[in-house]
């Protein structure tokens, strides 16, 4: 089964949607939970070897230390170029923001943008859409 | 004033009428002199009273003016007549085939058969002009051509009529004026004049007055006497002297008489109501010059406060966002917190530990959410209140560094140097230095005392705080360009910062007309420089 990364600072957030995706049949597993955007993009510079083994759907939340989600979505357009990963990108964010949304719709390689909390329901969706 | 816009009004309408409707334009005299002399003439010839009537033949049987001379004059005064250019085109081509024709005539010798006189050379020469001078002024429209035909058409007419009278038969020797007629020099010339005029009530048609205010010895008023009085004169002149009434000498003293007068004329209108005339303009200038200035204040008035409503509107927005990024982010993970107790109670999982954990956090992070509001909102009413309290930047510093102590980590150390105070809003200042300090705090090294200096001196006309500290710093390579950010947060350690505090200090530097900027370094720590510009 492919893998899951849930992107995320708040631990109430990287368990919620783990729960969730736990209850709709996931192997916890195949769950892979990283703080910001910083630690996803090292586990991913770790696997250019092996691009394959990388989750093939990310849940990025936008407002995070370090490394927020946008500049992750910089990175990741560049990291994509060079070693061909196309996950699908997925926002989760609390944000309500009209301006988020907007400056979201320019990124090419995010795949939806879904606002927090979300349910089983559209996270079924969303993974039954991929396999 | 409003009487003044009103006579003004009132005078430049009766002008524009009178410019395209006054009957006292000379080429309308001109046209029906030519018509009617032509026609007069024809009839002359056919009834034969040419010899007995004023024709010319009097005073030289050879130069009459002929049948075909007077048509063309016909042809000629048609084209004053109408304003139809294809009508115009075709007159003008009949007109100078009829010149074209009788040159043809003379150049193959068979004029001697006919049995009517040809035109004069000299006539068919001026024909020639006259026809390309309406050419270029009623169907091309061209200016430069025109004039220089017209003026040689003038200046021939003018030779001849005036030669005429002084010595006929010294003119009637040179080639091509044997057999000139006087009637037709003065046809021509007056025709010459005619076109100058009309071309000039072309050129004042097009000049829109209205916005000059127009009195009484506007030239308008009176130019087209200045070509009716010399037409009318000259002829009237010309036939009295013709007729015997007036000698040579006399007919000579009165041209030139004319002459010196108009001069005079001339040089007092010019002189005179032509200064008066652009003193109006200059009048009317200076008050659209005033009206510009304040045009121009106002706009700039309008300007300020066109920023002032898009300040307050990117207050507006700011305050939605913090709204929804640092308030709803903490209250959904509460309700969240909430659905995953209940589940990790149902499966077994629930550790205490861990879910405190959760609590605190999310209620820390709603607690810095409402912070942020209460911040912006404090920054907000500080920006209309016009009263601004002032303060002293060492005092401030003073105050701000005793108020944070609670906060502060143990062995902290303030260094301050400062060549000179300056006065400053204190709710700006203060709020400044509680974000630097509150940041040196946050992001000390774990092993080394913190060290804050503030260095503060004056230059020509900025003046210049240096905050300097010891601590983590940040990555400024990485980071630059969000620096001064919103919402932005450099470190894990920052977890429980809004990433408002150096968008903040940015704003309120701004607020006191300065600017900010940072260098930083891992491991060197953070220095601030704030420059504000003086005001003289």
């Amino acid at each position: 089964m492919n893998k899951i990364a849930i992107i995320d600072d708040n631990l109430v957030f990287r368990k919620v949607t783990k729960m969730l995706l736990k209850k709709i049949g996931v192997n916890e597993s195949n769950i892979l939970l990283f703080k910001n955007g910083n630690e996803m993009y090292e586990f991913m510079q770790s696997y250019i070897n092996n691009i394959e083994g990388l989750p093939k759907t990310l849940f990025l939340d936008l407002n995070m230390p370090v490394m927020d989600g946008w500049d992750f979505l910089k990175l990741h357009k560049l990291f994509k170029k060079k070693y061909n990963y196309n996950p699908k990108i997925y926002i989760l964010t609390s944000s309500i923001d009209n301006k988020d949304y907007d400056h979201a719709m320019k990124f090419t390689n995010i795949e939806g943008y879904l606002t927090k909390p979300i349910n089983e329901i559209v996270l079924t969706k969303i993974i039954d859409k991929k396999q | 004033m409003v009487v003044k816009n009103a006579i003004s009004t009132m005078l430049n309408q009766t002008l524009n009428n009178n410019s395209q409707k006054s009957f006292f334009f000379s080429y309308k005299l001109t046209a029906f002199f030519t018509i009617a002399a032509a026609l007069v003439n024809i009839i002359l010839w056919q009834t034969g009273h040419i010899k007995n009537v004023f024709t010319g033949y009097t005073i030289n049987p050879n130069a009459t003016m002929k049948v075909i001379t007077s048509l063309s004059f016909i042809l000629l005064g048609c084209c004053y007549v109408t304003d139809n250019k294809t009508i115009i085109k075709r007159l003008i081509i009949c007109g100078l085939l009829l010149q074209v024709g009788q040159l043809v005539l003379v150049v193959t010798g068979l004029s001697n058969n006919l049995g009517w006189n040809l035109s004069s050379g000299a006539t068919l020469f001026m024909f020639g002009l006259v026809f390309l001078a309406v050419f270029y002024i009623k169907v091309k429209r061209i200016r430069i051509p025109f004039l220089i035909i017209n003026s040689i058409l003038y200046t021939t007419a003018s030779f001849a009529v005036y030669y005429y009278l002084l010595d006929m038969n010294e003119l009637i020797s040179f080639k091509g004026f044997e057999t000139l007629s006087w009637n037709t020099s003065i046809l021509f010339f007056i025709n010459a004049i005619s076109l100058y005029e009309y071309k000039l009530i072309k050129r004042i048609g097009s000049v829109k007055l209205k916005e000059i205010l127009v009195t009484n010895t506007h030239p308008y008023k009176y130019y087209p006497f200045f070509f009716l009085i010399p037409i009318i004169l000259i002829t009237t002149v010309s036939v009295l002297t013709y007729l015997k009434y007036l000698t040579i000498v006399q007919t000579a003293f009165f041209i030139i008489l004319f002459l010196s007068v108009s001069s005079f004329i001339n040089m007092f209108l010019y002189s005179n109501n032509f200064i008066r005339f652009y003193l109006d303009i200059t009048d009317k200038a200076s008050q659209l010059e005033i009206k510009n200035k304040k045009l121009y204040g106002l706009n700039l008035q309008l300007k300020r406060l066109n920023k002032k409503i898009n300040n307050k509107n990117a207050y507006l927005e700011d305050f939605a966002t913090i709204t929804s990024h640092n308030l709803r982010e903490p209250i959904v993970a509460l309700s969240e917190l909430h659905k995953l107790t209940n589940y990790s109670a149902l499966e077994g999982t629930l550790e205490n530990k861990e879910l405190k954990e959760m609590y605190n956090s999310s209620i820390e992070r709603l607690n810095k959410g409402i912070e942020s509001l209460i911040q912006y909102h404090e920054f907000i009413k500080n920006e209309d209140n016009p009263k601004k309290e002032t303060t002293l930047l060492s005092s401030s510093i003073k105050s701000v560094f005793n108020e944070l102590t609670p906060l502060k980590p143990k062995g902290t150390t303030l260094t301050l140097d400062i060549a000179n105070d300056l006065k400053l809003t204190k709710s700006y200042i203060d709020d400044i230095l509680t974000n630097l300090f509150t940041n040196s705090f946050k992001y000390k090294k774990d092993r080394e005392d913190l060290k804050l200096k503030i260095i503060a001196y004056k230059t020509n006309d900025t003046y210049k705080i240096l905050f300097r500290d010891n601590g983590i710093g940040i990555d400024l390579l990485k980071n630059k360009l969000n620096l001064f950010k919103k919402a932005k947060r450099f470190h894990q350690k920052s977890k429980n910062s809004n990433g408002y505090g150096l968008y903040y200090t940015k704003l309120y530097v701004e607020k006191l007309n300065g600017t900010i900027d940072i260098y930083s370094k891992p491991k060197w720590g953070t220095a601030l420089r704030i420059q504000i510009k003086l005001s003289k």
